[in-house]
């Protein structure tokens, strides 16, 4: 599996478009903390769990991760997977003596990595900015890495992992079209976690993806607790780790 | 006889469409071997199959003495390069870097041999040229040095010449011949371009509608296909004692078949069967190509 953690080391670093996400990443991030300051209130809806106050309020950037990197993560797997299947690289790996799930681990691991660099990028920067532009002094360092464990896991779990059971279900086509469709949708339940109170099912829903916590991740003080995310993360982890590779391991490539 | 690739009842099924049916086929060790047959005819799933892209629904193949059920055909697999319809590379990437793709690939430590290998198939100039701006006669050539990574003895090739200018098709010819006569390197190479395919086989495999009609050599072929006359006598007993007398090299075919060949007088043919007491029932011309060899068997169009 290393042989092919470092084919996919390598074809990640010739990429432009994994430094083009990075840069994003920082962009957001500076985007996330100025925002929050400058614009506290902007267009935050109604009867929403929401309340800024000028002593959460960077405390809530972090979070946002769970809006931004899941659409990078996501199209790192979406243009890795479009080289495999799309120009046929899968198949040099296959003829190689390669198993499938030598293939499906190594794959899962460098998107993981990837994910994983975005996810510091915005975060390194969100906090910078906080703490060095506007002052700001209420992190609490211990609850802020647990929350972004958390929140890292659910990124594997809605972004990455999601993605690439769906691109191999796919076998190439317009995998990238359809997976960043997939995270928009992912995303809708943001606004469906502001209103949770109101449905059972958006409720439900809102407990599972990530997104619906975003307000409140950053400060651990997640309904359910933090543990819940971190278990429902692990979990989903788990099965679409065993669903993905149950179908990678029969399916037909072309 | 050595084989590389032995397949036993093959089959391949999707949803409702039999791709492969119960194929049987055996790739001699230091052959060319032509996998002959029309589009969906089933060439590109046998090879898929044997490469572990796709899973037989039944039968077996084995490669290399080692059977697909085996655990060891992995292994086997690092034995064998493939190009499977289009060349598989990465387009962001010069055709250094693919070797270096498809070394790491293979796990072998160093980059010793990428030049040679560039060398080998003409693409030694191409620096930093990214795959994505190569004509398809070198993105073709750069496949088939990406499938020579490892030095494999089993070189698999499908259609490798669809496309390509009449230029790309002699560099690609010339360099198969090179791989098998210089590395002694197996080739198993599936066309419709049976003319081609004719310069460089040793081997032919004809598959139609998923099974192989016909397995042959290329001398056998070359028999098959030699000019001559087919006559049809009703005693063939007779035809052969005349035409040891008239020291005529001949084949008899059955009953009241024999090809004759060599130019002979039909009047001194006729007569002399006659006083045998043998009726010349038919003549005729014979001198097929590989072309008509296919279609004879095939079936032509009455098969589409």
């Amino acid at each position: 599996m290393s042989k092919l953690i470092n084919v996919n080391i390598h074809e990640l670093l010739k990429n432009k478009f994994f430094y083009l996400i990075n840069l994003i990443c920082i962009g957001a991030g500076v985007l996330f903390s100025a925002g929050f300051v400058l614009f506290p209130n902007f267009n935050m809806p109604e009867g929403s769990d929401l309340v800024l106050t000028s002593e959460n309020i960077l405390g809530f950037s972090p979070s946002f991760a769970s809006i931004v990197i899941p659409f990078a993560a996501s199209a790192t797997v979406a243009i890795m997977l479009e080289s495999q299947y799309n120009h046929g690289t899968i198949r040099n790996r296959l003829i190689s003596g390669h198993t499938r799930t030598e293939m499906f681990f190594s794959n899962l691991i460098t998107m993981s990595v990837a994910a994983f660099i975005y996810f510091l990028c915005y975060e390194v920067t969100v906090i910078s900015v906080a703490v060095l532009a506007f002052g700001y002094d209420g992190y609490k360092v211990k609850a802020v890495l647990v929350s972004l464990l958390v929140l890292y896991l659910m990124i594997i779990a809605t972004g990455t992992l999601l993605s690439l059971v769906i691109g191999n279900f796919m076998s190439g086509g317009k995998i990238t079209i359809v997976v960043l469709v997939v995270q928009y949708l992912l995303n809708i339940s943001l606004v469906l976690g502001m209103f949770k109170k109101d449905n059972e099912i958006l409720d439900l829903i809102s407990r599972i993806f990530p997104q619906s916590n975003t307000f409140t991740l950053s400060y651990g003080v997640v309904a359910d607790g933090i543990e819940k995310n971190f278990i429902i993360s692990l979990v989903l982890i788990v099965i679409l780790c065993g669903v993905g590779l149950f179908h990678f391991k029969k399916c037909d490539i072309k | 006889m050595d084989y590389v690739l032995k397949t036993n009842d093959l089959c391949k099924d999707y949803k409702n469409f039999k791709a492969l049916s119960n194929l049987t086929m055996n790739v001699p060790k230091n052959s060319i071997y032509g996998f002959v047959g029309k589009n969906g005819a089933g060439k590109t799933t046998l090879i898929r199959v044997i490469c572990g892209l796709q899973l037989p629904t039944g039968g077996d193949y084995e490669l290399y003495g080692t059977k697909n059920t085996d655990k060891k055909i992995s292994k086997q697999r690092r034995r064998m390069g493939a190009v499977v319809e289009s060349p598989a590379l990465y387009l962001d990437m010069t055709a250094e870097d693919n070797l270096k793709q498809q070394y790491r690939t293979l796990g072998i430590p160093g980059f010793d041999g990428i030049e040679e290998l560039l060398k080998l198939v003409g693409l030694e100039g191409t620096g930093k040229k990214k795959a994505k701006d190569f004509s398809l006669g070198m993105r073709q050539r750069l496949g088939i040095a990406v499938a020579l990574c490892g030095n494999p003895d089993f070189l698999v090739l499908d259609e490798p010449i669809n496309g390509l200018d009449p230029q790309g098709i002699v560099d690609i010819r010339e360099l198969i011949l090179k791989l098998n006569r210089e590395k002694k390197i197996t080739v198993l190479i599936s066309s419709h371009i049976l003319d081609e395919l004719s310069k460089l086989a040793t081997h032919y495999g004809f598959i139609d509608k998923g099974r192989i009609v016909k397995e042959i050599s290329a001398k056998e072929l070359e028999e098959a296909c030699r000019k001559c006359m087919r006559v049809k006598v009703n005693k063939t007993v007779a035809l052969s004692k005349v035409l040891d007398k008239m020291n005529v090299e001949y084949t008899i075919i059955d009953a009241e078949h024999a090809d004759v060949y060599a130019k002979i007088n039909i009047t001194k043919l006729s007569l002399a069967l006659a006083d045998e007491g043998c009726e010349v029932l038919e003549i005729e011309e014979k001198d097929e190509s590989l072309e008509s060899y296919y279609l004879s068997m095939v079936g032509g169009e009455d098969n589409e």
